[in-house]
């Protein structure tokens, strides 16, 4: 009430001409981003109760489960640099498979985090403190699921190392012109930016945790992490400034990983990967199945925590929305494709894409177009964005639909290349499926210790977005 | 242009090879043979009691007399250069028939040329049954062979040889016959042994060994010397002796001998032959010449020699088994080859996709695996239960199966592969069988198939043109595919005229003139002193599987076992891609009945602008200064990135350490066991590194023969410079063993080198040009001689029918215009 009431003042108070008066326009309130006009200490409670609680029984339990899950990829992993490559289900022509598409498929999902705190804070999309903090641990640990899979499909693992460019006795450089390379730089790079970024941004927080610890143990370690933070003026220029050049740089690496991961497909020459499309297609793809991801992590925590009323139901629909646009970027690119390769007029590629869509490997196509254009369209409506419950399923079948994705692109194209007699199809084997879930469970395990160890809301960043932060709001309430 | 009929109840290479192809059994050719007398007899105008003879022996079932017809006017129209050839398996009227026409066609002395062969007096393996019953023999050995396994199944070989007392066998391997005989005597190789040999042309020539036995193995005739005269002899002796006592000369001529490879002057055995009518019209009247009125329900069972493993005597041999059937493809197995036909009939060909994309494969496939459903054929009461693949090109009734296969005692390769067709294989059905029946039967056998995929799709990779058309349109290769619509560094020259890929071109970027075509893309300098290069025609390739296996030998290639076939890692560096063309107007889902087959060799191309280089992180791919595509082993670190690059699929991955480990046990990891025993450390050639796992690998140009020639050309050269090895030289593996000598491989910086000159032809060109990958290995185009006149002509090749109407307006459009 106190909001619309300020905005309807602020209408009047700039002495508006009389027309709007007659045409009566429809309001468009600005909504709370805290709700229940929480006071600051309760927020900082709120928060910093999840650290401090006792660990809850259910914590423990997803802890053992998710732990136990990521031991599959330990033992897949293990079994494959002891063994060889060949216990996954590789062969030629598909000499990649489920791999990379595992790699595209977490570094897509790294991407919203980053995003969230580096362009929403450069567009002042104040919605984004309350996620922001979460999403970048997602970013983090999904770039950490991601990572493996590129070091391990390799032939010798033990020689990985090759591929960044230290100087040796025998002057032997990496190749500057494989897009593998680039890789490992963008990656390496995003990953690098991404931890600071997120580290940068907790260190208020962490001292909030460090201040209120009552431990000797706790006051050490969050001591250590907050670096001496005294909560100063000067602490807080330099802080703010610190962010915003993290944000500044952070920004056009969102942009940049996916485009250089696209690259690894767009720069060969294979039928179907040979498009200049992938880029932009690639980064919309990102942007959607990370917004699906932190649908499918918020959701769940939300509800655990209580958190309503600072994860609100404005938070969800903005994500809803995101993940709508993004969604049907995505289909655009997919119908895009179709016509490019029919403009094209090269049989090779026109083939590509008929075999893509109607070919031995038509069932992931489908599963790909119904999980990532179809299903999101149920975003129009308010009623499903509004229900928390369906909004979880389709964040989560976003992401099986990405899964997929990566893998038409990366299985169809090399299934059936230029030279049919090569043509072969590709299964993964039990090694693969166990290596990949497995990673959900390393993923989780990260995410479960990152709940219950640090303060998984930006708690200095609400503050300054809830309605009581603004300058104007008491003056508003009294003058209302 | 030479012009080839073939007539042939299997798909061989020859019937692959030929220009005219007529599906028919094997038992339907001794009447088919009878239209073919009757007709030649008729065009020669020999109006004769014995023309109507033949005619009233009948027809052929679905045979086009019209065929029979051209076909017989065209060899008696080129009498004196035409020849007919009958298959060794047919019955002597056969051969009658085919002397006779011979005879009418003046080919003796001209395309046919009689030797004299000593008659064969020895008794037959029933005579030799028959005393053993009537306790004549007490003594048996048996040298080499393995009747146990492969004598005909109604003679029951091994309970005949259990009676006799004492049983001795010498043989490479401890085989079936080994089994039941009560002593084993271990045969040497004839890498191993000396002996002596005397030519088809009567050339007598020596056998010299390479290696002393390695298992102290005996030739046949040490044994036979040691039976006869007690006392063991050297073979060495044994072979002087016998040379020396037949053709004279003392120790100087028989060191001539070995040192020549064989004895001067001991050629010409050719006898003249008159040809009796008399003798042959008996040996045809009375050679119950009937049709074999062949239905599903009574097949036709025919018996091949197994193109890599012979009679079974190479069922042990990892490389043979791995090899692929030249037209099947498939690899460790034997099956059924049976028509579509047949097969829609059995109901086992493969279900019609709801939608498809690209044409239907008649055999299913579950995961890339070929499925091969069983079937049981039964003759005389026996029955064999085995895989059934369909090969289209076969007649509706005939059921093909190789030997060799499902031996129950052999050695560790050998075990579990294909199933034993000699049970079904009686005393009077030796080659071919009618009266077999078939039925489907629950079960499938996953069968190694290394190519899933049968059509081209209308893609202009393997190029073919008739004769007729090539001399009107002798650039036709240039107008088809993408590169026909390329600029001129791909496509045509500015001028449309026709374009070489990579000689001309070549020194003019050398000289770094320009990019070529003015191509944004820099073409990179080729400095070295030679510019290796590879052309291959198409033309004279009869897919035959040589050059597979001399590169396996030369190049160290690891066999990778059935199961890893399954899964699509086999590792030969030069494949043989085979296609069938149905031609265009077929649905998808047709299985066609009489395919063209096309062959292609596929090694590694040796890009200029090779793809594969550009993507790899840790250039352990790169471009030498030769212009070979080298594989640094020791640097790659196995991203595979280079395969997936690869438009032409030819980069090998190492996917378990193929070479240090078991291959049935890869899968323990290193719980399995390892090292490479001894002995299969002697079948590596020590000049080529061994790959460990993990690694990528392909065709080098056989670079270690290529280092070895130029050092021993630059020891030569000394001062004088000249350090550019002599054409012909060197010779890649592939190369030196192809029977047709479709391989020729060079320097193309040398204008004068064979590789320039055929890369010079307008026939020449290279796959999927149009990517610039401008590979150093190009094709020729293959063209097809068929007869204006048969029922079964085409203007053009049906692959080239179907690039046409797959690709519209691309290349010619049949009129006088010239395509873009």
């Amino acid at each position: 009430m106190a909001i619309s009431e300020q905005f309807s003042l602020e209408g009047k108070s700039g002495g508006s001409p009389e027309v709007l008066d007659r045409v009566k326009p429809a309001r468009m309130p600005r909504l709370p981003l805290v709700l229940n006009n929480r006071s600051f200490s309760w927020i900082t409670d709120k928060v910093c109760g999840i650290v401090e609680e006792k660990t809850p029984l259910w914590w423990w339990i997803a802890f053992c489960c998710s732990a136990s899950l990521a031991g599959f990829t330990a033992i897949g992993l293990t079994y494959l640099v002891s063994t060889g490559v060949g216990v996954w289900g590789l062969s030629n022509p598909t000499n990649w498979g489920w791999a990379i598409v595992n790699f595209v498929f977490w570094i897509g999902i790294g991407h919203a985090g980053t995003l969230i705190s580096a362009i929403l804070c450069l567009l002042k999309q104040k919605w984004r403190t309350t996620i922001n903090r979460a999403a970048e641990a997602m970013t983090i640990f999904a770039v950490a699921c991601a990572g493996i899979f590129p070091v391990f499909h390799i032939g010798r693992v033990w020689f990985a190392w090759w591929l960044f460019p230290i100087p040796n006795a025998n002057a032997i450089w990496p190749n500057f012109r494989s897009p593998l390379l680039w890789d490992v730089f963008a990656v390496s790079t995003y990953a690098t930016v991404s931890v600071l970024f997120w580290y940068v941004g907790m260190i208020p927080d962490l001292a909030t945790v460090r201040d209120r610890a009552k431990t000797l143990f706790r006051k050490a370690a969050y001591g250590l992490m907050a670096m001496g933070w005294r909560g100063s003026n000067r602490n807080w220029s330099n802080y703010e400034m610190a962010y915003l050049l993290l944000a500044g740089l952070s920004t056009p690496l969102v942009l940049s990983v996916h485009t250089i991961v696209s690259f690894d497909f767009a720069v060969s020459l294979i039928p179907g990967w040979h498009t200049t499309i992938f880029p932009p297609y690639f980064v919309a793809g990102a942007i959607f199945s990370g917004f699906g991801m932190v649908l499918t992590l918020i959701i769940p925590l939300r509800a655990i925590y209580g958190l309503h009323d600072l994860i609100t139901q404005y938070h969800i629909d903005c994500m809803c929305k995101i993940t709508l646009a993004t969604g049907t970027i995505v289909g655009y690119a997919y119908s895009m494709e179709f016509f490019i390769a029919a403009y094209g007029a090269n049989p090779f590629e026109i083939f590509a894409f008929i075999n893509r869509a109607f070919g031995p490997y038509a069932w992931a196509y489908f599963i790909m177009f119904s999980c990532n254009v179809l299903v999101p369209q149920l975003f129009w409506f308010k009623y499903i964005r509004e229900r928390p419950h369906v909004v979880w399923i389709v964040s989560i079948l976003v992401n099986v639909g990405m899964w997929f994705e990566r893998f038409v692109i990366v299985v169809t194209s090399l299934a059936r290349d230029f030279l049919p007699s090569s043509w072969g199809y590709y299964s993964p084997t039990l090694v693969d499926i166990f290596t990949f879930f497995g990673t959900f469970g390393f993923f989780a395990t990260l995410f479960l210790l990152f709940v219950r160890f640090l303060p998984l809301i930006a708690v200095a960043e609400v503050k300054a977005v809830t309605p009581q932060a603004d300058p104007h709001y008491y003056q508003g309430k009294q003058h209302g | 242009m030479n012009r080839l009929y073939a007539a042939e109840s299997y798909y061989s290479i020859t019937g692959a090879a030929a220009d005219h192809r007529l599906r028919v059994a094997s038992s339907d050719i001794p009447i088919l043979t009878a239209m073919f007398a009757a007709e030649v007899l008729a065009a020669a105008g020999i109006a004769s009691r014995d023309e109507e003879a033949l005619r009233a022996l009948g027809t052929a079932p679905a045979v086009d007399e019209q065929w029979v017809r051209v076909c017989a006017r065209d060899l008696y129209d080129h009498a004196g250069e035409a020849l007919v050839v009958a298959g060794p398996h047919q019955p002597p009227s056969v051969h009658a028939m085919a002397m006779a026409m011979n005879a009418v066609l003046g080919a003796p002395g001209s395309t046919v040329t009689y030797i004299d062969i000593p008659e064969n007096d020895a008794a037959t393996l029933f005579d030799l049954a028959a005393d053993i019953e009537a306790d004549r023999v007490k003594t048996l050995v048996v040298l080499g062979g393995n009747p146990v396994y492969n004598a005909p199944t109604d003679l029951h070989w091994a309970e005949v040889q259990e009676k006799v007392d004492e049983v001795v066998h010498l043989g490479q391997y401890f085989d079936e016959t080994s089994e039941k005989s009560d002593c084993h005597i271990n045969a040497a190789h004839y890498l191993e042994s000396w002996g002596d040999a005397v030519a088809y042309d009567g050339t007598v020539l020596p056998i010299q060994p390479m290696i002393l036995p390695l298992f102290r193995g005996l030739t046949e005739s040490e044994v036979l010397e040691l039976i006869i005269n007690g006392q063991p002899r050297e073979g060495y002796d044994i072979v002087f002796d016998a040379v020396t006592r037949t053709l004279g000369g003392g120790r100087k001529e028989f060191e001539k001998f070995l040192h020549d490879g064989f004895w001067a002057g001991s050629t010409g055995s050719n006898v003249p032959v008159s040809f009796n009518p008399n003798a042959a019209r008996d040996m045809v009247m009375s050679g119950g010449i009937v049709s074999g009125n062949l239905s599903s329900s009574r097949l036709e069972l025919r018996f091949i020699q197994d193109p890599s493993l012979d009679d079974g005597r190479f069922n042990n041999n990892g490389w043979l088994q791995e090899c692929p059937d030249p037209v099947s493809k498939l690899t460790w197995d034997n099956a059924f080859l049976i028509s579509p036909r047949l097969s829609h009939e059995l109901g086992t060909t493969a279900a019609d996709p709801l939608v498809t994309v690209v044409r239907k494969n008649p055999n299913a496939h579950k995961r890339g695996r070929e499925q091969g459903r069983l079937i049981e054929i039964t003759v005389n009461g026996k029955t064999l239960r085995g895989p059934a693949h369909v090969l289209p090109g076969l007649p509706d009734y005939t059921v093909v199966v190789s030997l060799g296969y499902g031996r129950s005692v052999t050695g560790p390769i050998g075990q579990g592969s294909g199933v034993d067709a000699y049970r079904l294989r009686f005393a009077d059905g030796l080659s071919v069988h009618s009266g077999a029946t078939v039925a489907r039967v629950d079960g499938v056998r996953e069968l190694a198939n290394t190519q899933e995929h049968w059509s081209m799709e209308g893609r202009a990779i393997i190029r073919e043109a008739n004769i007729d058309y090539y001399r009107k349109r002798p650039d036709f290769v240039d107008h088809m595919g993408m590169e026909a619509h390329s600029p001129p560094p791909l496509g045509l020259d500015e001028d449309g005229g026709n374009r070489r890929d990579t000689v001309g071109l070549l020194e003019r970027s050398i000289a770094g003139e320009a990019n070529r075509g003015n191509s944004a893309y820099v073409t990179p300098a080729f400095s070295g002193d030679h510019q290796w290069g590879m052309s291959i025609d198409l033309n004279t390739c009869t897919g035959c599987n040589a050059c597979v296996i001399a590169c396996q030998s030369e190049n160290n290639i690891p066999i990778v076992g059935r199961e890893q076939v399954l899964r699509g890692r086999e590792m030969h560096w030069i494949r043989l891609d085979r296609y069938y063309s149905a031609g265009p107007g077929l649905d998808k889902t047709d299985i066609p009945k009489n395919p063209q087959v096309s062959f292609q060799p596929m090694p590694c191309q040796h890009c200029e602008t090779a793809p594969c280089e550009s993507v790899c992180p840790v250039n352990a791919t790169v471009h030498d200064e030769e212009g070979l595509n080298v594989m640094a082993y020791n640097r790659c670190v196995g991203t595979r990135y280079c395969a997936q690059n690869c438009p032409y699929k030819v980069r090998r991955f190492n996917f378990f350490d193929w070479n240090d480990r078991d291959r049935d046990r890869v899968y323990e990891g290193p719980l399995g066991p390892r090292g490479m025993d001894e002995i299969s450390k002697m079948v590596q050639n020590p000049e080529v590194s061994m790959r460990m796992r993990g690694v990528m690998e392909k065709c080098t140009y056989c670079v270690q023969r290529i280092q070895a020639a130029k050092i021993e050309q630059k020891v030569k050269a000394g001062d004088s410079g000249a350090i550019k090895v002599p054409d012909g030289t060197i010779k890649t593996a592939c190369q030196q063993v192809c029977p047709a000598e479709a391989i020729v491989f060079g320097d193309i910086s040398d204008p004068n080198s064979r590789v320039t000159q055929l890369k010079n032809s307008n026939r020449d060109y290279g796959v999927l040009a149009y990517l610039n990958t401008r590979p150093r290995t190009t094709y020729l185009a293959k063209l097809r001689n068929p007869n204006p006149l048969m029922p079964d002509y085409y203007d053009n090749p049906l692959s080239y029918m179907e690039y046409k109407s797959a690709s519209g307006a691309s290349g010619y459009s049949g009129g006088e215009e010239k395509g873009h």
